[in-house]
């Protein structure tokens, strides 16, 4: 009993990240309409930034999250500028597919640039309390893993408070519900969508300095991030920021529970498993009000 | 304003062709400080499409639009926001997932003139609530409202931006004689304040209790353009626009 506790404790921790992740991405779409899959090469540069920075100067990740964000706010601006900017004017269909491709295009030029300055090694991060756990009765929660899924939450709180009170915050909602009203109502909306996409990939940046807290960083690691961060837009559903959260968590705790269960195996599957089911039964998402 | 003769839209020689068709056939017409001009026609005669035009909505494939003295052809429709245009729609339109007051907001922030406090942003949009009748909404979220409701919100937040020009398309559509009435004092008194207004109406008592002059559209030409008393005394706006029935 108490080893399935642990898996589902261990599930929920991990979760926390899955919904960091979404949130960036179900930011960028909700407000772009465009489908960043790029997302998780950015969660991967995000690593490699508290990676480096521990590495170089000894600086912990938790407190790397603050560099790594601001060095992926100015790649996401770039890359917008560059490569996604060009879409604003096309239809909403047009949009989604061509950034698809785009997105792809850029995750692997992202993927190869590392790999050829970096190399294909795992990278990881050993603080001195990297292997420091808080016992639970019978379980252990690892405290790098509790912190980062703490920041994870703090994060999504401050962009809930950004989102509904601050002036850019307040724009950047009224271009996600209508474009066209908030361009005519003086928004600047190339300008709120440059700097969405750049708060999108800042919360990847965030996202990757929390994992590396934990995990190890490679350049391979992105595409499994994509794909964790799109199932749980689905399962939350776009436009409801702490929904995306829950469902993060939710999925984390279900991969764990069907590894634990079923076998290692079943563990990706389920998150695929759960996409499907959602996406056919209730399109809308889980949380969705309507 | 005296003293000032350069109007404040001078529209000229616009066009604008959708697949062949010229829903705006080289149109001209000015509207000055302080004017209240109504744009009468069919529907399909190009009203929306010139509103649309003015707002940096659509591009014009030909002609020049300048506001205040200055071209804005083919600015940002948020340039000419800042500048002091301001629309409603047909159709209403808000932002449905904000609050009534950030509906507001938004435009307080972003329009002409904006305020940088929180505080007297805040407080002028909720005076401007209770200037259309909407204060006591104003933490529901804008999908809730009933249309009266819908409809007087987006002129508040038209209002908000400060606008100098304020375009109105059909403000007076699926209103009670009652509420006409209230809506045609409320432009006076929007007026009154100094704010030029330009509307799409069909209803005739509202075009007559407001305009100051009438520009008839047919087939994205101007037809017909005058007083309300004069144009609707015309054989061919009688022909165009009401002689269907």
């Amino acid at each position: 009993m108490s080893i399935l506790a642990q898996n589902l404790i261990f599930g929920a921790l991990v979760g926390g990240l899955y919904g960091l992740a979404a949130v960036g991405l179900s930011l960028v779409f909700g407000v772009l309409k465009m489908l960043n899959v790029a997302h998780g090469e950015l969660l991967m540069l995000g690593g490699y930034v508290a990676f480096w920075l521990f590495t170089l100067f000894r600086i912990d990740p938790f407190v790397s999250i603050v560099p790594s964000a601001l060095a992926l706010f100015l790649v996401g601006v770039v890359l917008y500028r560059l490569l996604f900017a060009r879409l604003v004017f096309a239809s909403d269909e047009t949009k989604l597919k061509n950034s698809i491709l785009i997105g792809f295009g850029v995750s692997l030029v992202l993927q190869t640039l590392v790999l050829i300055a970096w190399t294909a090694d795992e990278r990881s991060v050993t603080t001195a309390a990297a292997g420091a756990v808080l016992p639970v009765g019978d379980v252990v929660v690892p405290l790098a893993r509790l912190g980062a899924l703490a920041v994870a939450f703090l994060t999504l709180g401050g962009l809930h408070l950004f989102l509904q009170y601050a002036r850019l915050g307040r724009a950047i909602r009224a271009t996600a519900d209508d474009v066209e009203g908030a361009y005519l109502s003086g928004v600047p909306v190339p300008a709120v969508f440059l700097m969405t996409f750049g708060l999108g990939s800042a919360l990847a940046g965030i996202a990757g300095a929390l994992v590396s807290t934990t995990d190890a960083v490679s350049p391979s690691i992105g595409l499994s991030w994509t794909l964790k961060a799109l199932i749980v837009v689905v399962l939350g559903g776009v436009g409801h920021m702490f929904g995306t959260f829950v469902a993060g968590v939710f999925l984390g705790v279900a991969e764990s529970a069907s590894g634990f269960l079923l076998g290692n195996a079943y563990r990706e599957i389920m998150g695929l498993v759960l996409f499907l089911l959602v996406l056919s039964l209730r399109p809308q998402g889980l949380f969705a009000r309507e | 304003m005296p003293g000032s003769r350069i109007p404040l839209l001078e529209v000229e020689a616009l066009s604008k062709t959708f697949g062949g068709l010229r829903a705006v056939d080289r149109l001209t017409f000015a509207v000055g400080e302080g004017e209240i001009v109504g744009l009468l026609g069919p529907n399909g005669s190009g009203k929306t499409t010139t509103f649309n035009l003015v707002a940096g909505a659509l591009r014009p494939d030909g002609g020049e639009i300048r506001f205040a003295g200055r071209r804005i052809t083919r600015s940002a429709p948020s340039l000419r926001a800042h500048l002091g245009i301001a629309r409603t729609f047909q159709l209403v339109r808000m932002f449905p997932n904000l609050t009534v007051l950030e509906n507001v907001l938004v435009g307080r922030l972003y329009g002409r003139d904006r305020v940088a406090s929180p505080v007297q942003a805040r407080t002028e949009a909720l005076a401007l609530l209770g200037l259309v009748g909407v204060e006591q909404k104003h933490d529901v979220l804008a999908v809730n409202l009933t249309l009266g409701e819908r409809k007087r919100l987006e002129i508040a937040r038209a209002l908000a931006a400060r606008p100098r020009l304020l375009l109105l398309d059909e403000p007076a559509a699926g209103l009670t004689p009652r509420e006409v009435d209230a809506a045609v004092a409320l432009f006076r008194r929007i007026r009154a304040q100094g704010t030029a207004i330009a509307l799409v109406e069909h209803n005739v008592r509202a075009v007559r209790a407001l305009c100051d002059r009438v520009v008839v559209l047919h087939a994205g030409k101007q037809i017909a353009q005058g007083t309300p008393a004069e144009v609707f005394a015309h054989a061919a706006v009688v022909q165009a626009y009401l002689g269907r029935r």
